[in-house]
C-alpha cells in the first residue's frame, strides 16, 4: 500500500509540475489584471491624478445612475436580442440548405466564411460606402425605386438597427460554419431510419433528427454569439462613434470612452467588472449545460 | 392490442432484374429473387457483394436503375420508404440517441398515427382523439417490449444499453409497425459469439411466431444455414444460387459457392491431375465423380476435408493420392491435417484430434476421399495451370 501512496504522490507532483506553467500564465494574464480591475473599480482613481482613495461601491452607484451608461446597457441588450437570435436561426437555416445542396457546399462555405476572415475595419469601411446618405449604393437603389433616402448611420431611430444588420452579417458566417460542421457529424443512417419511420423530409425530418442531434452545437453557438454580440466594438468605433446622440453606444465602447477619453478609470473598471460578470456567467452556464448533457445524454 | 404477440399479414416479395449502379460500379446486376409469404430468406455473400444495397433498394433508400420490386403483388416503384410497409433493422441499429427506448420504439407509430400537432408536447392533451391515440401507442410499445423482454429498459437512452439490448430495441422499433416485410441488415454482426448464437435462435423463433416475411443479410454461412428457410448466395452484385441450406451445402452450383460453404478449407484438384494419380477406372469399374466419369473429365474436382481421410498404406481397390504430412491444426474435437501431394501442392484432411500424434511432419501416407461427396466444377479463370491446392476462403 505504501508503494502505491508514494506512487500517487509522485504522480501528483508530476501533474502539478506540468500544470504549473499554464496556471502561472493564467494567473499572470487573466486573474492578475482582473483583480486589478476589481480593486480599481472600488477607488476614484483617474489617469494623471496623483493617488486614489477608497470609495467602496460608489462607482457602481454612479454607473447605475448615469443616463448615458444606462442607455448604453439598454442598447447592448437590444442589439444582442436582435443579432443573436437572427444570426443563429438564419445560420441554421442556411446550413441546412447548404447541406442539402451537397455539391455547391464548398462554394457556399467560402462565401459565408468571408466576413469571418476579412479584416473587420476594412469591411466596416465598405459598409460605410454602401450605406452613405447621398451616394451609398443602398440609397441610390432606394431613390431609383422612388423611395426616400435614409440616413442609416446618423438617424437616431435607425442607427442601432443598421448596426444590428451589420452585426448579423458579421456573425452569420461563423455560425453557419459551426452548424455545417455539426450537421456533417449526424450519422446518415439516422436519416434513413427516420425515412422508414415516416419522417423523410421537411419539418418532420428536421424535428425528428436534425434539431435534436444539433442541440449541443446550438448551445455552443448561442453562448459564443451572445458573448460576441455583447462585446461589439469595432463597428461602433469605425461607423458611428456611439452616435448619433448615444443611440449606438454599447458597453465596451462606453467603457473605452470612460477610460481613455475621460480617464475615469474607477467608473470604467466598474463597467468592466459588470461586463466580465456577464461573459463569465454565459461561459459557466455553457459549461454546466454541456456537462449535464454529456452525463445524461 | 389484445394479445401480446404481433401477428401480421405476411406478404410475398418478388424482385426481377434489379440493377443498381454507383458510378461505373454495378452494385446490383440483374438481381431476381422470389420470397414466399412468411418465408425466412438469408442473403449471404462476402463483404462488398451488394447485400446491403439490395436490402436498401427494397426499402426505397437507394435509387435503382432498372428492374421491379413487388411486395404483396404490388409494385413499389416510386413509393417512399414509409409507404412500402417494410421495416428495416440497420447493422448499426440507428437508434435515435436523444430518445428513450420507449420513444424509439414508438417513433414509427407517432409518425404514422399522430399528426404534426399531436407530436407536439402538451398540445395533444386538448383533444380526446389524440389522447386515445397516444394511449394506444403506449399500449403497443408495452406489448412489444414484453415480447422482446426489454420492459425494464424502456426509460433508458440507447447510450445506456448493451449491444444486445440495443439490438432488441431496434427490433422492437421494426416489429411495432407490423410490417409486411422485415429487412434485417446483419443485425447480429455487433454481438459477441455466444450472444449471437442465442439471439439468432430467438430471432428465428420470433419470426416463426409472427409469421413475417423476412430477408436477413449476413456474411456468415453458418448463421445463414442455421436459421434460413432458403439462402440466396450473392457474389459481385449477382445472385448465384438460391436454395435450402441443405441443397446449397450438398450441391453448390459454382466453385465460389462451394468454397464459401466449406470454410475454412476446400480441396480443389484438377481432374487431369487426379486422373494421372488414380487412373480412370478401378477393378470395380469406371471412377465417377458427381455422376460423371473421371475418364475424359475437364475442370477441377473439389472435396471437403471432412470427406477425405488418410491411411499409412495404399489399399488395393481404393484409389488414393500419395502424400506427405506437413502440419496439423487443432480444432477441438477434430483437427485439420495439411498434407503435400506428390506434385507439391497442399490438401487438407479432417482427422480426429487425438490422431495428431500419429501424423508427425514428414510422415508418408495415402489420401482418400469420398468420390460421391466430391463435385466437379469448371476450372476458374487463371487457375487451370496451378493445380491441386487447399484454399483458405476469406
Ligand atoms: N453510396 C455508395 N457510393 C458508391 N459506392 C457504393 C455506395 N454504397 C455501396 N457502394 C459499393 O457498392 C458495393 C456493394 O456495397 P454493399 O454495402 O451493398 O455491400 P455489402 O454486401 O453490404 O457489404 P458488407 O458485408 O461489407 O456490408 C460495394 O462495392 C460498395 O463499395
Ligand atoms: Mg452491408
Amino acid at each position: 500500500m505504501t508503494g502505491s501512496t508514494a506512487d500517487l504522490r509522485a504522480r501528483r507532483r508530476a501533474g502539478l509540475l506540468l500544470a504549473a506553467p499554464a496556471a502561472l500564465l493564467l494567473a499572470l494574464l487573466l486573474f492578475l489584471p482582473s483583480s486589478g480591475v476589481l480593486v480599481l473599480s472600488l477607488t476614484d482613481y483617474r489617469f494623471g491624478m496623483p493617488g486614489a482613495s477608497w470609495i467602496g461601491l460608489e462607482n457602481y452607484a454612479r454607473m447605475l445612475a448615469d443616463d448615458r451608461i444606462r442607455q448604453s446597457l439598454g442598447n447592448t441588450a437590444l442589439y444582442a436580442a436582435i443579432v443573436a437570435p437572427v444570426s443563429i436561426l438564419l445560420a441554421l437555416w442556411l446550413a441546412v440548405l447548404i447541406e442539402a445542396t451537397g455539391r455547391l457546399g464548398g462554394f457556399f462555405r467560402t462565401v459565408f466564411f468571408l466576413p469571418v476572415t476579412a479584416t473587420l475595419v476594412a469591411m466596416a469601411t465598405a459598409w460605410e460606402v454602401v450605406l452613405h446618405p447621398s451616394f451609398g449604393m443602398v440609397n441610390v437603389a432606394l431613390a431609383a425605386s422612388g423611395l426616400e433616402k435614409e440616413r442609416f448611420l446618423s438617424d437616431p431611430s435607425l442607427a442601432l438597427y443598421t448596426l444590428a444588420f451589420i452585426g448579423v452579417w458579421k456573425m452569420v458566417g461563423y455560425n453557419v460554419l459551426l452548424f455545417v460542421a455539426g450537421l456533417s457529424t449526424i450519422p446518415k443512417d439516422l436519416y434513413e431510419a427516420a425515412a422508414i419511420d415516416g419522417a423523410d423530409r421537411g419539418w418532420s425530418r428536421f424535428a425528428m433528427v436534425t434539431w435534436p442531434m444539433l442541440a449541443p452545437v446550438t448551445l455552443f453557438v448561442t453562448v459564443i454569439t451572445l458573448i460576441r454580440t455583447v462585446s461589439e466594438f469595432e463597428t461602433i468605433a469605425v461607423l458611428t462613434n456611439g452616435g448619433p446622440n448615444g443611440a449606438t453606444e454599447m458597453v465596451l465602447y462606453t467603457l473605452y470612452q470612460e477610460a481613455f477619453r475621460y480617464f475615469d478609470i474607477g467608473l470604467a473598471s466598474a463597467l468592466a467588472v459588470c461586463f466580465l460578470g456577464i461573459v463569465a456567467g454565459a461561459s459557466i452556464l455553457n459549461i454546466v449545460l454541456f456537462d449535464r448533457r454529456s452525463r445524461h445524454g | 392490442m389484445q394479445g401480446t404477440d404481433h401477428t401480421m399479414e405476411s406478404q410475398t416479395l418478388e424482385i426481377a432484374d434489379l440493377t443498381c449502379r454507383f458510378g461505373a460500379h454495378r452494385a446490383l446486376d440483374a438481381v431476381s429473387l422470389s420470397v414466399g409469404a412468411g418465408e425466412f430468406v438469408s442473403i449471404l455473400g462476402p463483404s462488398g457483394c451488394g447485400k446491403s444495397t439490395l436490402l436498401r433498394s427494397i426499402a426505397g433508400l437507394e435509387a435503382v436503375e432498372g428492374g421491379t420490386i413487388r411486395i404483396g403483388g404490388q409494385s413499389v416503384d416510386g413509393l417512399r420508404p414509409r409507404d412500402r410497409g417494410v421495416a428495416f433493422v440497420f447493422q448499426s441499429y440507428a437508434l435515435y440517441p436523444h430518445m428513450s427506448c420507449a420513444e424509439n420504439i414508438a417513433a414509427p407509430l407517432r409518425m404514422s398515427e399522430l399528426g404534426p400537432l399531436g407530436r407536439l408536447p402538451l398540445l395533444w392533451r386538448l383533444s380526446g382523439r389524440m389522447r386515445r391515440t397516444r394511449e394506444s401507442i403506449a399500449d403497443r410499445v408495452g406489448a412489444t417490449a414484453r415480447q422482446l423482454q426489454i420492459e425494464p429498459l424502456l426509460g433508458r437512452r440507447p447510450a445506456a444499453l448493451s449491444g444486445g439490448q440495443r439490438q432488441r430495441v431496434a427490433l422492437g422499433r421494426a416489429l411495432i409497425r407490423e410490417p409486411a416485410l422485415f429487412l434485417l441488415d446483419e443485425p447480429l454482426a455487433n454481438l459477441d459469439a455466444a450472444l449471437r448464437n442465442r439471439t439468432r435462435t430467438d430471432l428465428r423463433a420470433l419470426q416463426r411466431r409472427i409469421g413475417a416475411t423476412t430477408l436477413f443479410v449476413t456474411h456468415d454461412q453458418t448463421e445463414a444455414m442455421a436459421i434460413s428457410d432458403r439462402i440466396a448466395v450473392m457474389f459481385d452484385g449477382r445472385i448465384h444460387q438460391v436454395g435450402t441450406p441443405d441443397e446449397i451445402y450438398r450441391d453448390p452450383e459454382t466453385l465460389a459457392i462451394a468454397r464459401f460453404f466449406s470454410q475454412p478449407h476446400l480441396n480443389v484438384v484438377p481432374a487431369a491431375t487426379l486422373r494421372r494419380h488414380i487412373g480412370g477406372a478401378t477393378a470395380a469399374g469406371d471412377i465417377r465423380i458427381g455422376g460423371a466419369a473421371l475418364e475424359g473429365m475437364a475442370g477441377v474436382v473439389a472435396f471437403r476435408p471432412e470427406d477425405a481421410s488418410i491411411r499409412t498404406a495404399r489399399r488395393p481397390g481404393l484409389p488414393g493420392l500419395p502424400c506427405t504430412v506437413d502440419h496439423a491444426e487443432h480444432a477441438g474435437h477434430d483437427a485439420n491435417l495439411f498434407v503435400r501431394l506428390a506434385d507439391g501442392e497442399t490438401a487438407v484432411v479432417r482427422i480426429r484430434s487425438h490422431e495428431i500424434a500419429d501424423w508427425p511432419q514428414g510422415a508418408e501416407g495415402v489420401l482418400h476421399f469420398d468420390l460421391d461427396a466430391a463435385r466437379r466444377f469448371d476450372a476458374p479463370q487463371g487457375e487451370a495451370e496451378t493445380p491441386s491446392r487447399a484454399r483458405e476462403v476469406a
